[in-house]
C-alpha cells in the first residue's frame, strides 16, 4: 500500500509540474485469456520520465489490480495528460505480490503488454508497447492478451 | 504432371471430406531462393552431401557390411546427435545449427554394428511437421511472422550432443532442456526435468562425468545476463545449483572441470538485446568485441562464490580438452580460433552451397592458469576441433587428446570442410601426434576414445568416429586400435546411406 501511495504522489508530483492544462484522457485497458479465477491481475502504467525502466514496477505511474476472473477483465487509467503511454501486466495467480520467474528470470506466471509486444527475446522496451494519447479529451481502448508460458510449449 | 495428379487427388479428395488434409500439405514444395542455391551447388561440390539432410523420420540398417574385423569385445552404442534436416517445407535455414537434431545409434555385437536414426520428436519438430511449414524463428534464421518464443524450449532442436547419466539416456541442446530418449527405440519420451526449480533451465551440450558419476553443467540465458552452474549426482539428483549475473554475456559452448574448480572461457561475442529486437534471431543478436579479450572464469566446486576472472587475449572457442589442477595451479586445453567468423559467416554460408572459409583455423592451445592473475597460453599450428580425452581423466590428470586436425592449414581444399582431414592422438606433453590422414576425399566426424572394459588407460581401447566418404556419397562407421592409430582402422562398417554431418557424440556398453 505504501508503494501504492509513493506511486499516486510521483504521477501528481510529475503531471503538476508538466501538465498545467486539464488531465482527463484516459486509457481502457481490456486483458483477456485470462487462464483462471486465481489470485490478482496486476496492471502497471509506464510514461513521463522512468521509461528506460520498462516493464519494472518501479518504474511505474500508477498502478491498478483487481481479483482475476477467467477470461477477461477492464481496467480505466483515468485523469491523464497527452503523451506516451505503455501498460505491462501479469496475473500474480499465487497471490504473492511479484511476477514469479525461473531459475534464469523468465517468468513462471501471465504477463503481457500494451500492442501486445512479442517478448521473444526478454521483455519488450518501452518504444515497442508504448501506445499515444494525442488529445486530451481522448479515451484510448486498448486489448492486451494475457501470455502464459506454458501454454506454449 | 505433377499439377494433374493433385488435382486428381483433390478432386476425390472433395467427396471423402479429405480437402483440408491435402491443402495443408501441397504436393509440390516451393523452395526459396537459398533452397535452390544449395541444390545448384549440390551438383559440383560432392562435400554438400553432409548438409543437405533428410525427410526421412527414420533411417535403419541392419548389418553395416564391414571391411576388416569388427572388435568383438566393443559390444555397445555409439549415438551422435546433429541437425538432421536443413529445411522445412522447401524453406532453408540460414545456419548450420538451426535443424532438428537427429540422433544416430550404430549398434556393435558379436563383430557385427547395426544403425538406427531418427529426430527428436521436439515439440517444435512436432508442430512444424504438422502445420508444414516453418512456424518460428531458429538460431541463426530469422523467419518473418515468426511465432513468439516466450522460453527457449519452445524452438529447442535437441540437436547437439547426448548425455548418458543415472540410465537415462538424453539428447542435448545448450539453451533449453534435455530430452529424454528411449535408447532401444529412439522414441522420444518428453523433455528432462531434474527438479521443479530447474523446469526448464538450459542445460549445456558439454556436461562433464567425473569418474564417480559425478555430473557437472551449466546454462546460459543471454537475455537475462545469466549463468547458472549445476552439480548432479550419480543417480541423477540435483545436488547444487549457483547463479550468477554476467555482463555482457554471450553464447558459452564448453567448459571444462577439475578436481576443485569449474573453468569458463568466455570470447567477446556478446548478446545485445536491441540487436536482437532489430535482427530477430539469437546468432545475429551477437556482437564481435575483441577489446573484452576472453574472460576467463573459474569458480570452486564446493563454493560457487568463490570466482576468479583472469583474461586471454580475444579468441573463440567451442570446445575444450579436458583442465586439472595441481597446488592451485589450472591446465586447461582447448580448440582456439582467432575469432567467430567461423560461426558468423562459414557455418552459415554453407546452407547455400558456398564455402567461405574463417579468417584463421582452430587451433589446439593449452592454457596454465597460474597463482595470481598469471596466465600463459601455448598454441599449436596444426588445425584442430573437437577435441576428446579418455572418460576415466576429466577433471583429472591427462596426457592424451584425441581430435580431428588438419594439415598445414592454408591449404584448405573445397572438399575439406574446416581443413581437417584426419584424427590424430595428441601427446600433451611432448606435443607429438599420431594421425590418420583421411585425406580429401573424406570429412570425418568427431572421434570418440572407448576403453577396453576393465582399462583406466588413457589409450588402451579404441577410437570410434563416422566419416562421410564422399565418392561413395555415404557415411561410414571406423574404428581404431587407439594405440596405433596410424595403422588406419581396424575395421570399417559401411552405411548403404550418408548421414547428415552432425556434432558430438558418446559411447554406452549398453
Amino acid at each position: 500500500m505504501k508503494q501504492f501511495q509513493r506511486l499516486l504522489f510521483s504521477l501528481t508530483a510529475a503531471f503538476t509540474v508538466s501538465v498545467p492544462t486539464a488531465l482527463c484522457a484516459e486509457i481502457e485497458v481490456s486483458v483477456h485469456s485470462i487462464r483462471s479465477d486465481k489470485g490478482k491481475i496486476m496492471v502497471a502504467l509506464h510514461g513521463g520520465e522512468n521509461t528506460k525502466q520498462f516493464p519494472n514496477e518501479e518504474g511505474a505511474i500508477a498502478m491498478q489490480w483487481a481479483k482475476a476472473s477467467q477470461g477477461a477483465r477492464n481496467f480505466v487509467f483515468r485523469d491523464l495528460p497527452q503523451g506516451e503511454f505503455a501498460i505491462a501486466l501479469y496475473h500474480d495467480e499465487n497471490d504473492n505480490g511479484r511476477l514469479d520467474k525461473g531459475l534464469m528470470g523468465i517468468p513462471k506466471e501471465g504477463f503481457g503488454f500494451s500492442r501486445n509486444a512479442k517478448a521473444t527475446f526478454g521483455p519488450p522496451n518501452f518504444t515497442k508497447t508504448a501506445v499515444e494519447l494525442t488529445s486530451e479529451d481522448e479515451t484510448l481502448a486498448i486489448d492486451v492478451k494475457m501470455r502464459y508460458r506454458k501454454s506454449l510449449l | 504432371m505433377t499439377i494433374r495428379r493433385e488435382f486428381l487427388k483433390r478432386a476425390a479428395g472433395i467427396g471423402l471430406g479429405a480437402l483440408k488434409m491435402h491443402a495443408a500439405r501441397p504436393a509440390t514444395v516451393r523452395k526459396d531462393f537459398r533452397q535452390r542455391k544449395f541444390e545448384a551447388a549440390r551438383k559440383t561440390n560432392p562435400a554438400l552431401i553432409g548438409w543437405t539432410g533428410t525427410e526421412r523420420n527414420r533411417l535403419i540398417c541392419d548389418d553395416l557390411p564391414i571391411e576388416g574385423r569388427w572388435p568383438k569385445e566393443l559390444t555397445g552404442t555409439f549415438y551422435r546427435n546433429g541437425p538432421g534436416c536443413h529445411e522445412v517445407a522447401g524453406r532453408r535455414y540460414h545456419h548450420w545449427f538451426d535443424g532438428d537434431g537427429m540422433v544416430q545409434a550404430f549398434r556393435m555385437s558379436g563383430g557385427r554394428v547395426r544403425h538406427l536414426g531418427r529426430f527428436v520428436g521436439t515439440k517444435k519438430r512436432r508442430a512444424e511437421q504438422k502445420a508444414g511449414r516453418m512456424l518460428w524463428s531458429a538460431f541463426g534464421t530469422t523467419l518473418d511472422g515468426s511465432r513468439e518464443i516466450l522460453h527457449p524450449d519452445a524452438v529447442n532442436v535437441a540437436n547437439i550432443s547426448l548425455l548418458h547419466h543415472a540410465g537415462e539416456l538424453l539428447a542435448l541442446w545448450e539453451a533449453g532442456s534435455p530430452h529424454r530418449l528411449d535408447p532401444r527405440s529412439l522414441d522420444t519420451l518428453g523433455r528432462k526435468t531434474w527438479s521443479d526449480s530447474l523446469a526448464g533451465a538450459p542445460f549445456s551440450a558439454h556436461p562433464k562425468i567425473e569418474p564417480d558419476g559425478t555430473l557437472w553443467t551449466f546454462g546460459y540465458a543471454l537475455t537475462q545476463g545469466r549463468l547458472a552452474f549445476y552439480r548432479i549426482n550419480a543417480s541423477g539428483r540435483v545436488a547444487k545449483v549457483g547463479v550468477i549475473d554476467v555482463d555482457p554475456l554471450g553464447m558459452i559452448h564448453d567448459f571444462a572441470v577439475t578436481a576443485k574448480h569449474l573453468v569458463f572461457v568466455l570470447p567477446p561475442f556478446v548478446f545485445d538485446r536491441e540487436r536482437a529486437f532489430a535482427k530477430g534471431n539469437i546468432l545475429d543478436a551477437h556482437i564481435w568485441r575483441p577489446e573484452l579479450g576472453m574472460r576467463v572464469l573459474t569458480v570452486r566446486k564446493d563454493d560457487f562464490n568463490e570466482r576468479r576472472w583472469r583474461q586471454l587475449p580475444a579468441g573463440f572457442t567451442f570446445h575444450f580438452g579436458n583442465a586439472w589442477e595441481d597446488s592451485e595451479v589450472i591446465q586447461l586445453d582447448y580448440c582456439l580460433a582467432p575469432d567467430a567468423t567461423e560461426l558468423t559467416q562459414t557455418f552459415r554460408e554453407i546452407m547455400r552451397g558456398v564455402w567461405s572459409p574463417p579468417t584463421g583455423p582452430t587451433r589446439f592451445a593449452q592454457v596454465t592458469l597460474g597463482k595470481g592473475d598469471a596466465v600463459e597460453q601455448r598454441i599449436a599450428d596444426q588445425a584442430a576441433e573437437f577435441p576428446r580425452v579418455a572418460p576415466g581423466v576429466v577433471g583429472r590428470r591427462h596426457r592424451y587428446v584425441y581430435s580431428l586436425a588438419g594439415g598445414v592449414p592454408s591449404r584448405r581444399s573445397e572438399t575439406a570442410p574446416f581443413g581437417l582431414d584426419r584424427v590424430v592422438r595428441r601427446d600433451t606433453e611432448s606435443g607429438d601426434t599420431e594421425a590418420f590422414v583421411y585425406g580429401p576425399k573424406f570429412i570425418p566426424e568427431e572421434h570418440i576414445f572407448v576403453p577396453r572394459p576393465g582399462s583406466d588407460s588413457e589409450t588402451d581401447g579404441w577410437l570410434l568416429g563416422t566419416a562421410l566418404d564422399l565418392e561413395r556419397g555415404a557415411t561410414q562407421l571406423a574404428v581404431f586400435n587407439a594405440q596405433r592409430i596410424g595403422d588406419g582402422p581396424l575395421a570399417v562398417a559401411r552405411l548403404p546411406y550418408s548421414l547428415p554431418l552432425g556434432f558430438h557424440g558418446i559411447y554406452t556398453a549398453e
